[in-house]
């Protein structure tokens, strides 16, 4: 019989690795797409954050209570948000610091992309979802995407059910709007 | 069902979060109203945009470099926290006067067992 989240971490913190590899290899993938998605970023920056989560999870992991209502995803979801935030703050900080510098000086910037991308629908959905306001895009993608519960989002975002509810709406709203001639 | 609030509502239904009564209602809801399906279809069109993306898998040796950091992680936290009682007992052994009921230290020997020689052998 497969092991819950739950076993898998009381077995972590009585110090099995092997229930740690177990747990990472149940959700690197979900964690990896989700922080892929919601910071638009480059792979390898993705790896990078989504290998810093499943450490911060081994180290935190003798500090998780073990209860019944704990619920393992939404904890590390909530690591891979705050992480993924924070990540996200630094990059738009340092590119506005480089805006600010192309612009004192006249440069043109090389981060827009090309014109052939912006028509791709991938590139398209990327872009939508970037300019979704940050929770409402974090609600819609663990929901739809990762498939938690209400009550997990509410968890990780750290907002009341009825919050959760508004964002995703108002994100499928949104989302909706951008691609009109999509049925 | 009041149809002012449907995007909404029509929204918790799609992810099956309204409990059965509310969910009961908006089926039959659903039935008779052209304008709540079609918010219904608009928030699914949604969904399979967010569905239609590649899916994002990690790298065969992704767990076994994630593995190894841990365990030199794991290392390195023990090695700190015998430097953490190193400088505990280090800091104890030099107030050690001022504590009543330690002895004195004249001699080596007189050392508590908690100190430095302790500390010393876990470090190294």
């Amino acid at each position: 019989m497969e092991k819950t989240d739950t076993d898998l971490m009381q077995a972590i913190r009585n110090g099995s690795r092997q229930a740690f590899e177990t747990l990472v290899r149940r959700y690197q993938n979900p964690v990896f797409g989700f922080i892929r998605k919601y910071m638009d970023g480059e792979r390898q920056q993705a790896e990078d954050l989504t290998q810093e989560v499943f450490l911060r999870v081994y180290l935190a992991a003798p500090r998780f209570e073990v209860r019944p209502d704990s619920s393992v995803s939404a904890w590390i979801f909530t690591i891979a948000y705050n992480l993924s935030m924070n990540e996200a703050r630094r990059r738009r900080r340092q590119r506005d610091f480089r805006k600010e510098l192309c612009e004192e000086h006249s440069f043109s910037g090389s981060e827009s992309p090309s014109p052939e991308d912006s028509f791709h629908l991938r590139n398209a959905v990327f872009s939508a979802l970037k300019e979704l306001p940050e929770k409402q895009r974090a609600a819609l993608l663990l929901r739809v995407t990762e498939g938690l519960s209400y009550t997990e989002i509410s968890q990780v975002l750290h907002i009341s059910v009825p919050g959760v509810e508004s964002l995703i709406y108002r994100a499928r709203k949104t989302l909706r709007e951008k691609f009109p001639q999509k049925e | 069902m009041k149809c002012r609030k449907r995007g909404k509502t029509v929204s918790v239904y799609i992810d099956g979060e309204l409990d059965a009564e509310k969910a009961g209602e908006m089926e039959k809801h659903l039935l008779q109203c052209a304008e709540c399906r079609q918010a219904r279809n608009d928030l699914r069109c949604a969904d399979s945009l967010l569905a239609g993306l590649p899916p994002e898998e990690m790298g065969e040796d992704f767990v076994r470099n994630l593995m190894k950091k841990a365990a030199e992680l794991r290392q390195k936290r023990s090695r700190s926290s015998s430097l953490v009682h190193f400088f505990e007992d280090f800091f104890d052994l030099l107030f050690a006067f001022k504590k009543k009921n330690t002895g004195t230290l004249d001699e080596f020997g007189d050392f508590p067992p908690c100190s430095l020689s302790r500390a010393y052998f876990n470090l190294f």
